[in-house]
């Protein structure tokens, strides 16, 4: 198979997953009074098209997945406040990846939904227009980093155990 | 960097980050931010420190009219054309137990944080 | 370490309460119901269903209400409820010796204390026709029916409020409900502690300062019910008139009490008392609170701003102000 059409299945693929992921955790209802305070499953999928795929796929994978998932679980309001953090956080993600190996996803994920997080909330203040709303930043930073942690090793066992599994049998 | 570094500093950035929650939660520091509702549906939210220009919301309902004044910082009932004017005798929305109420026409001026740094829960007082 | 820690707080977010509050109007006035823990929106869906219903059944204006349908017939089979609450009524009224009565609905017409009125100060000529049914003994109760003499209406405004707190904290209790604090337009009545096991702080608010406290008693499971001529009244030639009236003297009470606030298990009794209190005045109370043993607790605020709580709750009660034990 040519490498671009295998490369466009496996984003369809991943994305789809991030799909199924993003809509079962929608529709858990919120653990904490406050918003934006999840787990952000579907971040795996964004990782691990990153590092397995590349950079172009990972962006494709995460509007995609923003899009589609605001059409099926969200209204247009979570798709501003996704929009705002993902991009951001996608654009840290693909400037960094040179520094962190496989090894360190962790950290980079890690890092990421800090700045995931910003966005948001920083999209919070120019929506209410209540600067207020960054009282909750300390929070959301401790939520980002223990979220992104969870996610990015979720990313990071996977690639590892693709990669072993490659190995043996190539 | 090291795996142990990046644990190093995460936990560092949690650390302070505690910290300056706890700071935030115990200061007085409280939203000023105010909903205004008629029969028991939101009409407008305000943040009462971001007001630059007064202005007035006229609601009206079964019993005339009632004109709310906002200014920087502060909301209240200007007038009201019900007969007690218990709303208007109120005065300016001042703490969080006590809402605006104008009855008649089921009108409800309230702060809307939750962060109530007050101790005491609710208010018992002679009924409106 | 770092699966663990994450696995942790996603708990322990998990431990955190359910929540459901409601804000609406009934009973001319602004109630609201807040509940903590499981089943929260169902509990408080139901007590607000229970509250609309006896609104239906006890309100003076609404024309088919028991009430209204009484006034008019004189004699009537009734529903549960509204016998239910004519008896305590009645109840109230034998304890207080008329303090609090049923029957006082001509003379708060009189002076125009219904939203559909306009107020002024009646004639000798208004009030003595009034007083021509004012009286316990005008009511006669046979199983579900009641009859009223000629002259007699009846409003169950006095205790209908504090009967509706009470029906809705059995309803929170019976789906499971531990924590709730429910306000009928300033009558409270808590469900079980707070959340976190505490008790619960009610503010009794200053009668020269509504939006301040005067004092804050911390209860559980109890009704807080608060009288004063502080919030409904009108004034002409500078006086004021308020809306508590005196049975005996069909003139507005001057007893030498500003507000009265009472504490029971019991918010029906607590929500009449707290009228009869106020007309009563501080020595007519106090005999009433020693006669009646531990039936209720009361906090009363005089003229001259002083503060008198009742022993029970001295280490309850915490206040800016002096008090003194009644």
């Amino acid at each position: 198979m040519k490498k671009n059409t295998k490369n466009l299945i496996l984003v369809a693929l991943i994305t789809s997953l991030a799909l199924v992921a993003f809509v079962i955790e929608a529709s858990i209802p919120p653990l904490t009074p406050i918003y934006g305070i999840k787990l952000g499953i579907a971040n795996v999928f964004t990782l691990f098209a990153l590092y397995y795929l590349g950079k172009k796929e990972a962006a494709a994978v995460t509007v995609l997945r923003i899009i589609l998932g605001s059409i099926f679980a969200g209204q247009a309001v979570s798709f501003i406040y996704s929009m705002c953090g993902g991009i951001l956080s996608l654009l840290l993600m693909i400037l960094l990846k040179k520094y962190f190996t496989v090894n360190k996803l962790w950290a980079l994920s890690g890092l990421c939904a800090v700045v995931h997080n910003f966005g948001q909330i920083m999209a919070a203040v120019f929506m209410t227009g209540t600067i207020q709303v960054m009282v909750y930043f300390p929070i959301l930073v401790i939520s980002g980093i223990i979220a992104g942690v969870f996610t990015g090793l979720c990313a990071q066992f996977a690639l590892m155990h693709l990669k072993k599994q490659n190995n043996n049998h190539f | 960097m090291k795996n142990s570094t990046w644990i190093i500093i995460f936990s560092v950035v949690i650390v302070i980050c505690c910290g300056l929650w706890l700071l935030i939660s115990n200061s007085s520091y409280s939203f000023k931010i105010v909903g205004i509702y008629q029969n028991g549906e939101l009409v407008e939210r305000i943040n009462l420190d971001t007001v630059t220009e007064q202005r007035k919301i006229i609601l009206n309902g079964d019993h005339g009219n009632n004109t709310i004044l906002v200014t920087n910082e502060h909301i209240k009932m200007e007038s009201a054309d019900c007969p007690d004017k218990i709303c208007v005798k109120h005065g300016e929305l001042t703490e969080n137990t006590t809402p605006i109420v104008c009855l008649p026409n089921r009108i409800v001026i309230k702060f809307e944080n939750s962060n109530n740094n007050s101790d005491v829960d609710i208010k018992a007082g002679a009924a409106g | 370490m770092l699966i663990l820690l994450s696995v942790a707080t996603v708990f322990s977010a998990c431990s955190f309460d359910e929540e459901y509050g409601s804000e609406f109007f009934a009973m001319d006035t602004v109630m609201t119901i807040n509940a903590y823990g499981k089943n929260s929106k169902n509990a408080v869906k139901s007590a607000e269903k229970e509250i609309l219903a006896l609104d239906e059944l006890l309100s003076v204006t609404n024309e088919n209400s028991d009430v209204y349908k009484l006034n008019k017939e004189k004699s009537l089979k009734l529903s549960e409820e509204t016998v239910e609450l004519i008896n305590r009524g009645q109840e109230i009224s034998n304890l207080t010796n008329g303090a609090f009565d049923i029957t006082t609905e001509p003379l708060s017409r009189a002076w125009g204390f219904y939203s559909n009125l306009k107020n002024h100060i009646p004639s000798k000529k208004e009030l003595n026709k009034a007083f021509r049914g004012i009286g316990s003994e005008h009511i006669k109760i046979n199983k579900n029916t009641i009859t009223l003499d000629k002259n007699t209406f009846i409003d169950l405004g006095g205790i209908a409020k504090g009967y509706a707190s009470n029906k809705s904290a059995d309803i929170l209790k019976k789906n499971g409900i531990e924590s709730a604090i429910i306000s009928l337009g300033g009558n409270v009545r808590t469900v079980g502690t707070k959340p976190d096991g505490s008790l619960w702080n009610v503010g009794i608010a200053d009668p020269d300062d509504n939006s301040k406290e005067i004092g804050v008693v911390a209860v559980d499971n109890k009704a807080v019910i608060t009288s004063g001529g502080y919030q409904r009244y009108f004034e002409q030639r500078g006086k004021k008139y308020h809306h508590i009236i005196n049975p005996k003297t069909g003139y507005p009470a001057e007893s030498g009490l500003k507000s009265v606030t009472v504490i029971s298990d019991d918010d029906t009794l607590a929500d009449g008392l707290s009228t009869a209190l106020f007309v009563m005045g501080l020595d007519k109370a106090k005999e009433l609170y020693q006669k009646s043993g531990n039936l209720f607790d009361c906090v009363l605020i005089t003229d001259d701003n002083r503060i008198f709580i009742t022993d029970n709750i001295k280490n309850n009660f915490s206040s800016e102000k002096d008090f003194e034990i009644l």
